[in-house]
């Protein structure tokens, strides 16, 4: 009975953990099916949001426009004409927003690009436009990609916003800040992950810091809110003259790929 | 036309292009003037505190304080209050909630041709109006079992690409109860699937892009 008893044991424990695994398996499978279907649906009501603040609202506005236009003729032709100068150059700006939201879906790369490799690449994106003259006199500003901490596996959905706020953050950096220097700092660490963003230029107007907002421009605002929207937070310091902080932080529970489970600490924990 | 006569209209949108558009449509007549602007809600509530306008233009989908709750914030405090809801979107809920909140007429922009001007002076001397789209979208759906509150909520977590998990997460609530809602919204939508409903509740307005 014994001998019985030491044979079915432990070939029932495998059974059973076999089960298990298999059991296990499936549902790995299964959430990651499940990831992919949430990230597109997100991906297509981003897009959506921003044809719909560039193009849409554009085109809609020079409709308007148009409109007076129809209603000055034939009896104020001189203002029509004026009107419709106008027009053409709202018709081009709306193109143009529409450009730079088309470049900045493509510019997200494909899922899975290591994050501070793609934002390492913004200093060559953005050092051309620096080279501008005018734009910073101290010449072009050193930019610097830290990384602290063993990089962990991102959520895609993490890792696209936190490349997105990043990106408009170095930006601003390097069009407004006349930094000279630009650093890029990725934490990963094991409760929080923190991407932070920092310069030494002339920092941001008070009203701007105050509003975070700026006329026609989405930047604090638009970051804060992407920030909020995927479970993150942001944090913005600044002082005339002596630089501007970035701060975004996310909780690991939503920033990391969570690590599967071993089958040892499942059974243990299942039974 | 006399100062005292012309209408004083606020303008209230988030896109500047579209602010910019308006102004020159209106800038062409004679009895009418814009005499402010806003891009938000709350910019809204003060630039109306500020210069008491006749009729309100008002947008619906902005960011710090959507058009719907700025409506509500004006009726209450200036119950005369005359406002023209001037939305991208013809979905029956958002144009009932706009209503319900005090509107007195709702247009879509991609359908104003010709009607704006002459919805501003019918608003001003007292009517009411819905163009026929958006009176036909209510009547669709008026027997339908409306969404709660907290399942406007869930599915528009749905349509930022949340997890069952992530929503139970971010709404402090536990997962199997974030499952519940989302039954109960494809339910309520006939919806297929999470897709299908984030489809449905944009083109009905339950929820905003």
């Amino acid at each position: 009975m014994v001998e019985y008893l030491c044979i079915i044991l432990p070939i029932g424990a495998l059974a059973v953990a076999h089960l298990l695994r298999v059991r296990y398996l499936n549902q790995q499978l299964q959430e990651s099916l499940e990831q992919r279907l949430e990230d597109r649906l997100k991906e297509r009501t981003r897009i959506a949001r921003e044809l719909h603040d560039s193009l849409l609202q554009g085109f809609q506005g020079m409709m308007f426009r148009l409109e007076a236009v129809r209603r000055l003729l034939p009896n104020r032709p001189e203002e029509a004409a004026d009107h419709l100068d106008v027009a053409i150059d709202r018709a081009l700006a709306a193109i143009n927003e529409g450009r730079k939201t088309v470049g900045e879906l493509r510019m997200a790369g494909p899922p899975g690009t290591d994050l501070p490799k793609a934002l390492a690449d913004l200093g060559i994106e953005f050092e051309p436009e620096n080279k501008l003259p005018g734009n910073a006199p101290g010449g072009a500003p050193k930019f610097l990609v830290l990384v602290q901490g063993r990089a962990i596996a991102l959520q895609p959905i993490v890792r696209d916003e936190a490349y997105r706020i990043a990106r408009e953050a170095v930006r601003n950096s390097f069009q407004h800040a006349r930094a000279g220097l630009i650093e890029v700092e990725i934490v990963f660490a094991d409760r929080t992950f923190t991407v932070r963003v920092r310069d030494d230029g002339v920092g941001l107007d008070p009203a701007v810091l105050e509003d975070g907002y700026r006329k026609g421009h989405w930047g604090l605002p638009g970051m804060r809110e992407r920030a909020l929207e995927f479970g993150g937070e942001l944090e913005v310091w600044s002082q005339r003259n002596a630089g501007t902080e970035i701060e975004l932080r996310t909780d690991a529970r939503i920033a990391y790929v969570r690590r599967p489970r071993t089958l040892r600490w499942r059974i243990a924990r299942e039974n | 036309m006399s100062h005292e006569s012309c209408i004083r209209i606020l303008c209230v949108d988030d896109h500047p292009l579209l602010l910019d558009g308006i102004a020159a449509l209106i800038g062409t007549e004679r009895d009418m003037k814009i005499v402010a602007e806003a891009t938000s809600g709350i910019e809204a509530i003060r630039q109306f505190r500020a210069t008491l306008p006749d009729v309100t233009l008002m947008d619906l989908q902005m960011r710090e304080m959507n058009g719907v709750d700025a409506i509500g914030a004006i009726r209450t405090e200036w119950p005369w209050a005359k406002i023209i809801v001037l939305s991208m979107f013809g979905g029956d809920a958002m144009a009932q909630r706009a209503l319900k909140a005090g509107a007195q007429a709702y247009l879509l922009k991609g359908l104003v041709r010709g009607e704006l001007l002459d919805t501003i002076r019918l608003v001003h001397g007292g009517a009411r109006w819905v163009q026929a789209e958006v009176a036909s979208s209510i009547a669709t759906h008026v027997s339908d079992t409306a969404l709660t509150d907290r399942e406007v909520e869930v599915l528009g977590q749905i349509a930022n690409g949340k997890s069952n998990k992530q929503i139970a997460y971010n709404l402090s609530i536990n997962e199997e109860t974030a499952k519940t809602h989302v039954k109960n919204i494809l339910a309520k939508l006939h919806a297929n699937d999470r897709t299908h409903a984030v489809t449905l509740g944009l083109k009905r307005g339950i929820i905003l892009l």
